[in-house]
């Protein structure tokens, strides 16, 4: 299948990649990968923490547990240090936990924006209070509410939290909204297919909040099946995606991420490029080129961990190569090794393409979120 | 989707670092695959933490977490 992968939409007057990769528009990394140089990562998915106060049935960390630290504040200013020196562009702090819950959350939102990284952010707002929200809000490019349902009860039930939250985070987003200045704030439905009551009722609810855009996502599947998803049952319920798409108005977009959940996990590729220049971190703090090869099952592709190492160091060890050439080999076909989905599909694809002479580098403007790889 | 290959399960006991069990599994998978042409997958014979699957935790056990 082909993705349309520089489609843009439009957000709050931005144009921002949503349902595709910007690994095209970094022309000067790829070629210097193409050579083989040693290429820090454009963009890193990384969590300060594995904790949540949610329990969302589908949620991927549950199929992430590996041996790790506890992530220290040092450690953690030290690893954006390193970060930046080392040249990643941009963050997601979203991976396999809630980092809201580290007592230096806004800190390190704050240190990473000083640092010259964009930092974008996911979390379920139950600790995104006003306070909070002031702290970061004017350092983040983006902010991402986890909000899998539309209905009170229904919310309470899929993400494992009182009902009582839901009016507590319904305040923050709101918050968020009125105090967002430059920040994009979104909403994320993260879909399985047997809550598809809660899609109308959840872009009903986006609209009223007056986000900027709210999402509908496929469930992701691990590869040793600890979570159960019908990853075939999105055909069924197609009508009423579109039917939430048509709810968007001139304020809020309803996005449905169609490449992602139309292509079913089919991956045209048997290599794997992406992790150098999208790379993910545990909120335990270990290294890994992607989010399934977490566990600890996967310790054969764990390349480091900040609780005990310098990022940098970890970037510039054999190991971190050693690793990243494997993936790229023919001894590791994602074809027939992973999941039906990773944050890297579409850069993977991408560069797969590249190499093979099948796509170039983009002329269109970049869009707003170009640093951002997924 | 993923196949399950031919998996190679590693137990490791206590005292080698995790460094070292990653350096070995990887090395040991990069063997076995050069040797036998196989899809072979060397993997450690321990699903992490799998008894903390969130959604079957009380919200104390989640804290603790």
């Amino acid at each position: 299948m082909n993705f349309s992968y520089n489609e843009v939409s439009e957000v709050a007057g931005k144009e921002m990649t949503l349902d595709g990769s910007n690994i095209g528009f970094h022309r000067e990394r790829v070629e210097a990968w193409t050579r083989g140089e040693r290429v820090a990562p454009i963009f890193m998915d990384i969590a300060w923490t594995r904790k949540c106060q949610a329990a969302c049935s589908f949620c991927y960390a549950q199929a992430q547990a590996s041996e790790g630290g506890e992530i220290t504040r040092q450690n953690a200013m030290d690893f954006l240090e390193d970060a930046a020196e080392v040249g990643v562009l941009a963050m997601n702090y979203i991976s396999d936990g809630e980092s809201t819950m580290v007592p230096w959350y806004a800190e390190s939102v704050e240190k990473a924006a000083s640092l010259g990284i964009r930092v974008g952010a996911g979390s379920n707002g139950i600790s995104l209070t006003e306070p909070v929200l002031e702290r970061v809000l004017p350092h983040l490019m983006s902010l991402r509410f986890n909000f899998s349902a539309g209905e009170k009860q229904r919310y309470a039930q899929i993400m494992g939290l009182k009902p009582a939250l839901y009016d507590r985070v319904l305040e923050n987003i709101r918050a968020a909204v009125r105090l967002s200045k430059g920040c994009i704030i979104n909403m994320n439905l993260v879909c399985d297919p047997k809550d598809s009551d809660q899609l109308l009722p959840f872009a009903r609810l986006a609209r009223e909040l007056g986000v900027h855009y709210a999402i509908i996502k496929h469930c992701a599947v691990d590869p040793d099946s600890v979570l159960d998803v019908d990853i075939k049952g999105y055909e069924a319920i197609e009508g009423i995606m579109q039917e939430c798409e048509s709810l968007s108005t001139a304020d809020t977009k309803i996005v449905v991420k169609w490449n992602k959940i139309k292509h079913a996990g089919e991956r045209a590729y048997t290599a794997c490029y992406g992790p150098p220049f999208a790379l993910q971190m545990s909120g335990n703090g270990l290294i890994a080129p992607c989010g399934p090869l977490f566990n600890e099952k996967y310790r054969a592709f764990h390349i480091g961990n900040i609780t005990t190492q310098r990022f940098k160091d970890i970037f510039h060890s054999e190991r971190y190569w050693d690793v990243m050439a494997y993936l790229a080999s023919d001894n590791f076909n994602p074809q027939k090794r992973c999941p039906s989905d990773c944050m890297q599909n579409f850069t993977n694809d991408w560069l797969f393409r590249y190499k093979a002479g099948q796509v170039t580098f983009p002329i269109v403007p970049a869009p707003s979120n170009v640093e951002f790889l997924a | 989707m993923a196949e399950r290959g031919l998996e190679v399960l590693v137990r490791f006991p206590a005292g080698i670092s995790l460094d070292v069990q990653g350096e070995f599994l990887l090395s040991a998978e990069r063997g076995l695959r050069d040797h036998t042409g196989l899809d072979v997958r060397v993997v450690k014979d321990l699903m992490g933490d799998d008894s903390k699957l969130r959604h079957k935790m009380s919200f104390v056990e989640r804290a603790k977490l």
